[in-house]
């Protein structure tokens, strides 16, 4: 038997956020960068790879870092930033967050794929909630993570609107 | 149907097939078991304003007088192709335009009508019915005293329009206290809000804020502004540089929309909102405790100062007026923002009447 480190109630928080921030988005967001690629739009390449890297960025911040609160999405990414600095992924963030005019399509695509597998190797993958196999298997994952925040009393990282909470 | 309802229903169905070999006909067929008589489909999102490509899904709207109104996307798939379905009723519809016309005329943030998932799925809605591609049925007119089409143009100029002065409040407050990087990112945003205000004013379709450098590509001038500001400096750029950038996006904002956008200006009514925190002697230090989040900060006296000052200056509604006369009590407002746990909020929003938007620069 292993003892889950730390408080219980934040891994379940940080974890459930995680999952919720990237298995949600990130397959959206893959998609349109892969769209993006095949149909020539570097804008909605460039704003897709910003979107990735701050979603990537959060998602180590609570997983590796156990950072909570989230603040608002329009100061979220300084804060990821400051709080991954010295993680191996914060370069590749970084780059993706700023923008960078010199590069193409093609090469951000692929850091932008490079960057999804990486933190799903920290923080695991879920299957595609927007794929028609994935769907319910997706759902089921998000439901064990509630139950568990359920469990020890924490918040629900779905919106409320979902959980008929409102 | 009228023709250009027509020809834009034909341009969708040929990007359709030519991306999925399968076009409108199939997802008719498919989502009929979800019709009730009388009502009207509408498809919207990107691929129906002639953005998208062949990754885009479809979003349609069924609405009817027995339709039944849903609570989530309803999700289908033809092959690759993902259709998300909303089902509302006309009641309904019409109750989503009374309430937009009526968020319009009150002097209130428009954040504060729709600013959780479901308002925002609701926002899009608007949008969808009013801009999408009629595909079954007759077009639906919602009651109510404006043109549709006017309200959710004001709407979504608005949106912008307020989303834009929280981004220069914290872009600014982060200027004036050098924290360069948090007033960099939020000197592209609210750039790029300005720029999007100006398109929907000048009646261009919303698809989402990742299609607005493809939508700027018919307005030269805007499309060169916003490459301009495109990458956001570095950490390592040299401070003064930093500066400038935030200050010109800034500015160039101020003049797309008509309004000042300097920190005096910004921050006027500014008020913040704060989770449950509470300061607690320790030791002989100061700490400010967010029992919520299970996080808490070890204040400086100067900082235990002003949060106290702060608290104490909260009003009934549990709002605390910006220390407007203080450089370091602001920077402090800022840091704890940047902590997620204070919230800019205004008493009031931005009317549509403040703006002084130049058409010539859609031209």
């Amino acid at each position: 038997m292993n003892a889950v480190d730390g408080d219980v109630r934040r891994y379940a928080w940080t974890r459930g956020q995680a999952l919720w921030r990237m298995a949600m988005p990130a397959p959206a967001l893959i998609d349109d960068a892969h769209g993006a690629a095949d149909a020539g739009q570097l804008g909605l390449m460039r704003h897709t790879a910003r979107g990735l890297a701050r979603t990537c960025a959060t998602v180590i911040a609570l997983v590796v870092y156990d950072a909570r609160p989230i603040p608002s999405a329009r100061v979220a990414p300084t804060w990821a930033l400051e709080l991954i600095d010295d993680h191996p992924l914060a370069g590749d963030c970084e780059v993706l967050m700023h923008g960078d005019a010199s590069l193409g399509l093609d090469e951000l695509l692929e850091r932008c794929v490079q960057l999804v597998a990486a933190v799903e190797e920290i923080a695991g993958s879920t299957p595609d909630p927007q794929s028609p196999e994935g769907y319910f298997p997706a759902l089921a994952r998000a439901r064990e993570w509630l139950l568990l925040a359920e469990a020890v009393g924490e918040e629900s990282f779905l919106p409320a609107e979902w959980t008929g909470a409102v | 149907m009228t023709t250009m309802a027509t020809q834009r229903r034909d341009a969708l169905d040929e990007r359709l097939i030519g991306y999925h070999g399968k076009g409108l006909d199939h997802v008719v067929e498919l989502l009929d078991y979800l019709r009730e008589p009388g009502d009207a489909m509408i498809a919207g999102g990107s691929l129906s304003i002639g953005l998208g490509n062949r990754l885009s899904d479809v979003d349609v709207v069924l609405v009817g007088p027995t339709t039944r109104t849903s609570t989530v996307p309803l999700q289908h798939w033809i092959d690759r192709l993902r259709i998300d379905v909303w089902t509302r009723s006309t009641e309904n519809v019409d109750d989503l335009f009374g309430e937009a016309e009526a968020s319009l005329a009150s002097p209130a943030p428009l954040l504060r009508v729709f600013g959780n998932t479901e308002q925002e799925q609701q926002l899009k809605l608007l949008h969808r019915i009013t801009f999408g591609v009629l595909v079954e049925g007759d077009a639906v007119n919602p009651s109510g005293s404006r043109d549709p089409e006017a309200v959710a143009i004001d709407l979504l100029t608005r949106e912008y329009a307020e989303r834009l002065r929280e981004s220069a409040t914290v872009g600014r407050l982060a200027l004036a206290c050098g924290r360069l990087q948090t007033a960099a990112f939020s000197a592209r945003q609210g750039l790029e809000e300005a720029l999007h205000a100006v398109l929907h004013a000048g009646g261009v379709p919303f698809s989402g804020d990742k299609w607005l450098q493809e939508q700027l590509r018919g307005y030269p001038q805007l499309q060169a502004l916003h490459a301009e500001f495109l990458d956001v400096p570095r950490r390592s750029t040299p401070a003064a540089l930093v500066e400038r950038y935030v200050d010109e996006a800034f500015g160039h904002a101020s003049t797309l929309l008509g309004v000042p956008l300097n920190q005096a200006a910004v921050t006027a009514e500014l008020e913040w909102k704060a989770g449950e925190l509470a300061l607690l002697p320790l030791a002989g230090d100061h700490i400010l405790v967010h029992a919520e989040s299970g996080s808490a900060w070890s204040l400086s006296d100067a900082e235990a100062q002003w949060w106290t000052a702060l608290a104490a200056s909260r009003t009934e509604a549990g709002t605390m007026p910006h220390p407007g006369d203080s450089a370091d009590a602001a920077a402090f407002c800022l840091r704890l923002h940047e902590q997620g746990v204070l919230t800019p909020t205004w008493e009031r929003g931005v009317p549509l009447s403040a703006l002084t938007i130049d058409p010539e620069v859609l031209r």
